[in-house]
């Protein structure tokens, strides 16, 4: 039972950084007022192109950082059409996930199911002076180890800095941003473009480091439940560490339960994910207390003639 | 005697009589409706320019360009001698321009502190947030106010965020201030101190813009005024000091006659306790007042004024008299009998309500005219009450709330946000004086009108009580108060006055009222 428990426990960061990388990115979105669903798109584009670099014969960092690519290109198709065409951001997202998803599977196709190197945690513990439970959190591997430092740097920028200011500002009151001289513009399409650049490492996190392949359809919703957990979070970076460990856990869970032999309907097991996200969202909805740190100007287009 | 002028005194009067602003045959249309067509207006240094104009005479326009808020389709702007063309705000304040806007550009789940950085970070060359309150402490003492740094801006008082404004324009660098409205939200007091204000950064060296359509503003502060209306100047910066109300309001409203005011018959019949509140106590909302104990009747036929500083409970009672607030204690009594706890319920039984904020709880601004008007219909009032809407039905009733009440500019599918202040306050009378008012709660409900539109407004709530509704007017304007009432009470940190003849109190006294019930 106990190795089960340090086997389930050492497993939680590593399902927890995707969650984390794409909630953080989409904090980035959202508290510079833009709502972006396609994240599940952003993140399938960036799984199957880093897969699919690798497959070619180049080294993983060139890998992730093509899947980088490929997120951002679908991210910066998403940010032209919501901030600069002012498209409703709903429907803009809409397009976004639809699209990558579609193009996703369609590279993909023909090269599912076949094992790349990725990422892995380095062999041997680097921790193994410490007690068992606490190196087998300790050791993962660069990308979740980064997942963790990104999350706190997003909090760190968001909070704390001259840029981060500019951006909640523009979140909050885009005329009175543009007023006080911030290019409102430009600021939301920053914001797109790093929010885009994290869920792009998410996605490459899932395909590189989780599953090692390419499968259609491996995102499995990942990007609905951070869209979610940017709100479980209250638009806040730090609060989404936590919200990621919560679901990690859940969703570690999943092999451990499947590998115990342990007598459960396996899609009982599958669907814990979403019960969580469920659940959270009906007992927020309870105590309502998320609205209140929701920017004012989230979703809201700004066009400077417009009478508002 | 004669004598020349030293080199340097001459460079110096050239500079003291360059022009701060020159704006010559501006033009700017929105769409097919010209909102400036060949307007002029000239700033000097150290002075307070008033621009006086109707709602939609195209002064917040004008200044809208000089602030590169909206770039101009023609005509020559010139600042401090030099012709410009300003793109981006930000480019005018580069210029040394800032604008304080009606309704503020601050934003309002940040600090004080945070949106002076914000807005002046770069301009002012800070590199901390140490440097920043700095400044902010030394242009207070200066200006003489103190601001808490660390206040969320939302939670402040009105007259500390146009404060906050007006520092953020000056910590920027602005040396030509355009304020646009700014005693509009103010109360009579604070009025008084910002208008001095005003002065004071004028004689500082600046230049300062008085929007206003207030002819007391003019008279009483500005140094000269320009008019404007209907897109153009018609007085174009001429001495204040000989200008009168009559000659100005003349300018102002042109030849067009001004509404006169329906003498209120003196054999009114009043019929007592038509709203009748007893002992009422509603409890503290998040960044409310609570209201405690509060008695008052208006009886049928009359206006009962309640005055008093914005924020003192009004918009709590007003409220808890439609039915969205809940009360601790006491009763809202409706013709002796209690009222329905629902808001629909009462608006059955003859309850109608001017809010103060039209847009945000009156009127569906993205939702055109005929819906405006047609939904309240559906809702109360019984015998309007059908199942099927027809398109025709919500037409005929717009078409008549339009004329009727003679919206200006409106089509029964214009969505009601584009309608100017004036015309949506008519269009929200119209929705609510239909059959079977016998209550009317109308609260601020000329704020922010041109004087035509008031006097339409306030005729309206006068042929309402002469029609033997009870009408509760709760206005911030004691003016307004003073001249509609037939009784006045004030209200101060949530408590009522006993209430008064108009004729028997002065107006030292209700201000008084006002300030000192703590």
């Amino acid at each position: 039972m106990m190795e089960l428990f340090t086997a389930w426990v050492s497993t939680i960061p590593a399902f927890a950084a995707p969650f984390l990388l794409a909630t953080a990115g989409l904090i980035i979105n959202e508290r510079a007022g833009v709502m972006n669903l396609g994240a599940e798109g952003v993140m399938a584009m960036a799984a199957v192109t880093s897969v699919l670099m690798e497959m070619a014969g180049h080294g993983t960092a060139l890998a992730l950082l093509c899947g980088i690519g490929a997120g951002l290109g679908l991210a910066a198709i998403f940010g032209i059409m919501a901030v600069f065409l002012r498209v409703d951001q709903v429907l803009a997202g809409l397009v976004a996930f639809a699209l990558g998803i579609g193009v996703s599977g369609f590279l993909g196709d023909g090269s599912e199911n076949q094992t790349v190197n990725g990422i892995s945690p380095p062999p041997g513990s680097d921790f193994a002076f410490l007690p068992k439970l606490l190196a087998g959190i300790l050791d993962q591997d660069w990308l979740t180890w980064f997942a963790f430092f990104a999350a706190i740097a997003v909090w760190f920028i968001i909070e704390r800095t001259d840029i981060g200011l500019r951006l909640r500002a523009v979140g909050e009151d885009a005329p009175a941003a543009d007023a006080a001289g911030v290019n409102v513009a430009l600021y939301r399409f920053g914001a797109v473009l790093a929010g885009g650049v994290l869920c792009a490492i998410a996605g490459a996190h899932l395909s590189l480091v989780g599953a090692h392949i390419w499968v259609d359809g491996m995102v499995a919703g990942r990007g609905w439940i951070a869209v979610a957990m940017v709100t479980l979070s209250r638009w806040n970076a730090l609060r989404a560490i936590a919200a990621a460990l919560l679901f990690g856990a859940i969703q570690a869970l999943v092999p451990q339960l499947l590998s115990s032999g342990m007598n459960v309907p396996v899609y009982f097991i599958q669907m814990s994910p979403y019960l969580a996200t469920l659940a959270y969202l009906l007992i927020a909805g309870l105590f309502a207390k998320g609205a209140d740190a929701q920017p004012a100007d989230l979703g809201r287009p700004y066009l400077r003639e417009e009478r508002r | 005697m004669e004598y020349e002028l030293s080199r340097i005194q001459r460079e110096r009067f050239d500079e003291i009589s360059k022009l701060a602003v020159r704006l010559a045959e501006v033009e700017k249309s929105f769409g097919p409706r010209p909102a400036l067509a060949g307007a002029n207006f000239s700033l000097e240094w150290g002075e307070v320019h008033a621009l006086l104009g109707e709602n939609g005479a195209g002064k917040s326009t004008l200044m809208n360009v000089l602030a590169g808020f909206y770039t101009a389709d023609a005509g020559i702007l010139e600042v401090d001698g030099e012709a410009a063309r300003f793109e981006t705000p930000s480019a005018a304040a580069d210029a040394g321009i800032g604008m304080v806007h009606q309704h503020f550009q601050l934003v309002g789940p940040l600090s004080v502190l945070e949106n002076l950085r914000l807005a002046c970070a770069r301009r002012a060359g800070w590199r901390s947030k140490a440097e920043a309150l700095r400044a902010m402490e030394t242009l207070g003492k200066e200006l003489g106010f103190r601001l808490d740094p660390s206040a969320r801006v939302d939670e402040m008082a009105v007259s500390d965020q146009q404060k906050l404004e007006i520092m953020k324009v000056l910590l920027a660098g602005a040396r030509i201030l355009v304020l646009d409205e700014p005693t509009a939200v103010l109360t009579e007091q604070e009025a008084q101190s910002a208008l001095g204000l005003a002065r004071s950064l004028a004689r500082s060296g600046r230049a300062v813009v008085l929007i206003t359509h207030k002819l007391r503003d003019v008279l009483g502060f500005s140094d000269r005024v320009t008019v404007m209306r209907a897109g153009r100047t018609i007085i174009d910066g001429a001495a204040s000091e000989g200008m009168t109300a009559a000659s100005l309001s003349d300018a102002m409203v042109g030849s067009a006659p001004v509404l006169e005011m329906p003498p209120l018959a003196d054999g009114r019949q009043f019929k007592p306790d038509m709203l009748k509140v007893q002992a009422l106590s509603v409890p503290a909302s998040a960044h409310g007042v609570a209201l405690t104990e509060i008695d008052f009747a208006v009886q049928g036929g009359e206006i009962f004024g309640v005055a008093g500083i914005g924020g003192n409970g009004q918009a709590e009672l007003v409220e808890a008299l439609i039915g969205v607030r809940a009360l601790t204690s006491g009763a809202v009594l409706f013709d002796g009998v209690d009222m329905p706890p629902s808001p629909e319920a009462r608006r059955e039984r003859g309850l109608r309500y001017i809010p103060a904020d039209r847009m945000g709880m009156g009127l569906f601004g993205e939702l055109p005219l005929n819906v405006n008007i047609s939904l309240p219909r559906l809702l109360g009032g019984g015998a309007e009450k059908k199942w099927l809407v027809t398109k025709s039905w919500m037409n005929g009733l717009a078409r008549d709330a339009i004329s009727q009440f003679e919206v200006a500019g409106a089509q029964v599918d214009l969505p009601a946000r584009l309608l100017s202040g004036g015309n949506a306050q008519k269009l929200m009378l119209a929705r609510e004086f239909t059959g079977g008012m016998e209550i009317l709660i109308a609260h601020s409900p000329t704020r922010g009108l041109d004087i035509r539109a008031v006097q339409a407004v306030q005729a309206r709530l006068r042929a309402a009580a002469a029609s033997g509704c009870a009408v509760l007017l709760i206005s911030e304007d004691l003016d307004e108060i003073m001249q509609l009432s037939d009784r006045v009470a004030v209200m101060s940190h949530g408590r009522m006055s006993p209430a008064e003849n108009v004729a028997a109190v002065d107006r030292a006294r209700i201000g008084r009222l006002m300030l000192e019930m703590h």
